[in-house]
């Protein structure tokens, strides 16, 4: 027997853990207190209790305490929109389970946690759960087997499966979400499943009647947060740092919980105030630093775009747009919009550009989607579709002088 | 009101508007605000219930560790010995250590009825009972009987569904007399027993001895064509070498099968519908072998469409001994309902956590919209499980010490059984949707809120009724502007109009450009105008014809 080890040799060993390549320097260490309390704002540090979600924590941690400690099987839908801290919550959940583990009040259990986003399609589900419950991979065939033989031969173990993402599992034939939620309704699995999506109805809108009967009615919904919310989840990452002033942590809190209640964007709208404030050398961030990062934030690039247009690009704009007013129908034909810049450049005396230079003209502004037109192989048949609102157009051309 | 704060001029010059209305925001925040704090009294923090746990484990430590497992019954008989060895694992690297079997599957091993009556371990054994009483909460024991109880697995007993039972029992009985061949098509709604019926019958003694039974659901199946060698595999034939592995030579294979002299063979397809291909051929195939002469067949199709043979088979109906007989679970009435709750608790003997009147109207409500009976177990566990978390709360409230507790606990011993109000909640939690948003209204974002009133001003004065995300954008903006709030831009108010989505009031088709998605009001407006309560303002908007 050789010990060469050729390429193919190689992935039949499943001791070998994927490395990365480490850094030649070591990491440096956050010197000022701003930067210590920047990175202790990043989204990727979840912090030792999440506040907010107490109520919800203790949902989760009692339905699944419950189920763990009866050996009975269940399954449980979260649902709410993005970075409302679902599963931040659920990852808490666990671990306090598994903490009680280790104290000895609750008996071992396997914990696999999949994400429908990180499956190249939905039957890699099988192959990742077989793979983070014993470590061997294999083809979702098999895997489905193993899977099947391990749920229908009772386990004195509890298995706790976690599903990301269960909207994207959703095929048409949906027999992978039927597969997952029809194991814990055998008496012998002794599986939970906990399941989390945005959407609030997708049980009733997109899963099939025999999914949904299996599903259950176990359902959590995460709101949004309100402004007092994330107020106190800044400040409780900041913990002592006082820098920042409170009133900008209430501009930023109120700025996001209007539009959308996402903690995550609120966590970024401060980390870019504080990097603001450090190109300014100032010690604290103020309301200035704030205003700034939300207007970069919610900036609206149309316009800007707009304002940076060439002449001639913002008098076919004014030209699709004037179009659009006469024939109020959305869809616009080259020869029409022409004959509008014909008669806008005629008013302000402009020679009025050929038709070839209109198209490439047509063409940049379609590639940056301030238009939407098809290909120019139609020529002057082509349909044009404004991608900005008219009130842009108007807003931003409003200085343009045409003399 | 509100009105009349908006038009206060703020001595600000960057972005004054926004704070005018930003105020009213607050007002509403802080009356909220008092709300969440009431609500946060009985939630103990996460920290409570851990340090509470860790007191108890100094305690009963010990006592823990030598908890007894679960009564393993490690049968090993020489027939389940074979069964495992038989089983091809290609992999082969089954884990090393001797596994216990303490259930066995009902489909694929003998089960004793004591074994089957192990499964439902109701009754606690009362060594453990000894040792959890000082480490339980008063009462969980009993909550989690019941929890137990309402489980929604396969059940022992299946009242409610005695006539089917017995005409299948028939069906089969009859066609094990003459030796002929059968076909069955089982058909309802989800949650009305019909797998469950199934399985208890095939483990039936007299069923088990003079029938091969093969039990496959076809949603494990990659596409319908695989179905063949799943039965080859059960049939315990040998397996097909992999360079004749086509649908027609499996075929072929379970054909002459059933062409030679064999067992009566059951064979059970569950959601069968699962099997549609390009011109049935499958499904087809599979209902014509009972016809295959001399097979002794009895062939059961499970799936939830009524007319799913006569819709999609049509062919079968030409000859008369291919027709499948046809039966129908149909959803369970109030009464059945009623009855299998009750019977479940009191098997359990916890029937007095539940009043007759909350079951009632427990059994009515789900009779009345669906009749699943997984549906009506979900709720009266979810109601009890409930209760428990509120009992937990009180007991908990008080004081995080534990020794000052328990003798609080033996006072408040008397066991408040579920009544109609918890239940109300439940069902409304569930069947309540647009109810839900009133409560949730203060989260409810701002700008969600005015995109909601400009789509229902466009639907209700507009004269063109198709909205697109470019149009309402333009009507949203006009509104904004008017009461001097900041507005958001396009690709952010695209956003705002998909995270609407996720609540299932609006419905996007997503067109290729985002000004040109179109945007359905699922929801009638009524039942929008009472979710948006901020009524001034949203009414105002409402009838603003000017922004349109």
């Amino acid at each position: 027997k050789t010990h060469l080890s050729t390429p193919k040799s190689r992935p039949k060993y499943n001791n070998l853990t994927p490395s990365l390549i480490k850094r030649k320097s070591a990491l440096l260490k956050p010197s000022t207190p701003l930067q210590e309390a920047r990175s202790r704002l990043h989204v990727s540090a979840v912090p030792k209790s999440l506040p907010c979600r107490e109520e919800e924590f203790n949902n989760i941690f009692t339905f699944l305490r419950g189920k763990l400690e009866d050996k009975s099987g269940g399954c449980i839908y979260i649902s709410g929109v993005p970075g409302t801290g679902k599963t931040a919550t659920v990852n808490e959940a666990v671990r306090c389970l598994q903490k009680l583990i280790v104290k000895g009040q609750l008996d071992d259990f396997d914990y696999v946690a999949i994400n429908g986003m990180k499956l190249t399609e939905p039957r890699q589900a099988y192959v990742q759960i077989l793979k983070q419950l014993n470590g061997r991979t294999a083809t979702w065939e098999q895997s489905y087997h193993a899977l099947e033989k391990r749920f229908h031969s009772g386990t004195s173990k509890m298995t706790l499966l976690l599903v990301d993402e269960l909207d994207l599992l959703c095929t048409k034939r949906q027999d992978v979400v039927y597969n997952l939620l029809d194991w814990p309704t055998k008496s012998t699995a002794q599986l939970v499943v906990i399941t989390i999506a945005n959407t609030m109805d997708l049980p009733e809108r997109v899963l099939m009647g025999r999914v949904t009967s299996r599903l259950g009615l176990t359902r959590l919904t995460f709101q949004p947060y309100n402004f007092k919310q994330l107020q106190e989840i800044v400040t409780s990452r900041l913990k002592d740092y006082d820098g920042f002033r409170s009133e900008a942590v209430q501009l930023v809190a109120r700025k996001v919980s209007a539009v959308s209640g996402d903690a995550r964007r609120a966590l970024d709208i401060c980390r870019r105030a504080m990097e603001i404030a450090e190109l300014r050398n100032a010690e604290t961030i103020s309301l200035q630093d704030v205003s700034e990062a939300v207007s970069e934030m919610i900036a609206s690039a149309k316009v800007q775009a707009i304002k940076h247009c060439s002449k001639v690009e913002k008098i076919f704009l004014l030209a699709v747009s004037a179009e659009v007013t006469r024939t109020s129908i959305e869809e616009v034909y080259f020869k029409n919009a022409y004959r509008q810049v014909e008669s806008l450049c005629s008013f302000d005396g402009i020679e009025v550009p050929t038709i070839t230079e209109i198209l490439a003209v047509c063409a940049r502004l379609g590639s940056n989607r301030l238009l939407i037109c098809e290909h120019s192989k139609n020529d002057i048949h082509q349909k044009i579709l404004l991608n900005v609102s008219t009130d842009d157009i108007h807003y931003a051309t409003q200085e343009l002088d045409l003399n | 009101m509100t009105g009349v704060q908006m038009t206060i001029p703020f001595k600000i010059t960057k972005k004054c508007s926004f704070y005018g209305t930003k105020n009213n925001v607050m007002k509403e925040d802080f009356s909220n605000a008092t709300a969440r704090d009431s609500s946060h009294k009985y939630t103990p923090s996460v920290k409570k219930i851990i340090t509470l746990s860790s007191s108890e484990s100094d305690s009963d430590s010990d006592v823990e560790n030598t908890k007894v497992s679960d009564n393993a019954i490690s049968v090993k008989t020489p027939q389940r010995m074979q069964n495992s060895t038989e089983s091809d694992e290609d992999h082969g690297s089954t884990p090393p250590k001797q596994r216990r079997i303490d259930k066995s599957f009902p489909l694929t091993s003998p089960t004793t009825p004591s074994t089957l009556f192990d499964k439902l371990n109701l009754e606690p054994s009362p060594t453990k009972e000894e040792k959890l009483a000082p480490k339980r909460l008063f009462g969980t024991e009993r909550y989690r009987n019941a929890r137990k109880a309402l489980h929604s697995s396969v059940p022992d007993t299946l009242p409610g569904r005695e006539n089917e039972l017995q005409e299948l029992q028939e069906f089969m009985e009859e066609h094990l007399k003459n030796e002929t061949s059968g076909s069955l098509y089982v058909s309802g709604p989800p949650g009305t027993g019909k797998t469950a019926c199934l399985s208890k019958l095939i483990l039936k003694t007299e069923f088990k001895s003079k029938f091969k039974v093969i039990y496959v659901n076809c949603t494990t199946m990659k596409s319908a064509a695989t179905i063949y060698e799943k039965i080859i595999q059960k049939l315990g034939l040998p397996p097909i070498l992999t360079e004749r592995k086509s649908g027609k030579y499996s075929k072929g294979v379970i054909e002459k099968y059933l062409g030679s002299n064999h067992k009566m063979l059951l064979l059970i397809l569950d959601e069968i519908d699962q099997l549609e291909s390009k011109k049935q051929s499958v499904l087809y195939s599979v209902f014509e072998w009972p016809s295959i002469h001399n097979s002794k067949l009895i062939l059961v199709g499970i799936a939830n469409a009524l007319d799913l043979t006569d819709r999609i088979l049509p062919r079968l109906q030409a000859r008369c001994e291919l027709k499948p007989k046809l039966m129908h679970f149909s959803p369970y009435t109030k009464q059945e309902i009623c009855n299998i709750i009750s019977e479940r608790l009191s098997e359990a003997n916890v029937s007095d956590l539940f009043t007759k009147t909350a079951i009632q109207m427990l059994s009515g409500k789900v009779a009345a919209i669906s009749g699943d009976i997984r549906r009506a177990l979900d709720i009266s566990r979810r109601v009890i499980e409930l209760a428990e978390s509120h009992k937990l709360a009180q007991v908990l409230q008080p004081t995080n010490n534990n020794e000052i507790n328990i003798p609080k606990k033996q006072q408040s011993a008397v066991d408040q059984p579920v009544d109609l109000k918890e239940v109300i909640t439940v069902l409304n939690g569930i069947y309540g949707g647009s109810q839900n948003i009133e409560k949730e209204e203060s989260t409810f974002p701002l700008q969600q809120k005015l995109l909601l009133c400009s789509l229902l001003l466009i639907l209700n004065k507009g004269r063109n009724k198709d909205v697109t995300v470019g149009k309402l954008h333009e009507v949203y903006k006009k509104v904004c502007k008017k009461r001097n709030i900041h507005a958001v831009d396009g690709s952010e108010f695209y956003s705002l109009c998909s995270l609407i989505e996720t609540r299932g009031i609006l419905k996007l088709t997503r067109k290729k450009a985002a000004r040109l998605t179109k945007i359905n009001l699922e929801w009638d407006q009524e039942e929008l105008d009472a979710a948006l309560q901020d009524r001034n303002m949203m009414a105002e908007i409402i009838n603003d014809i000017t922004c349109l």
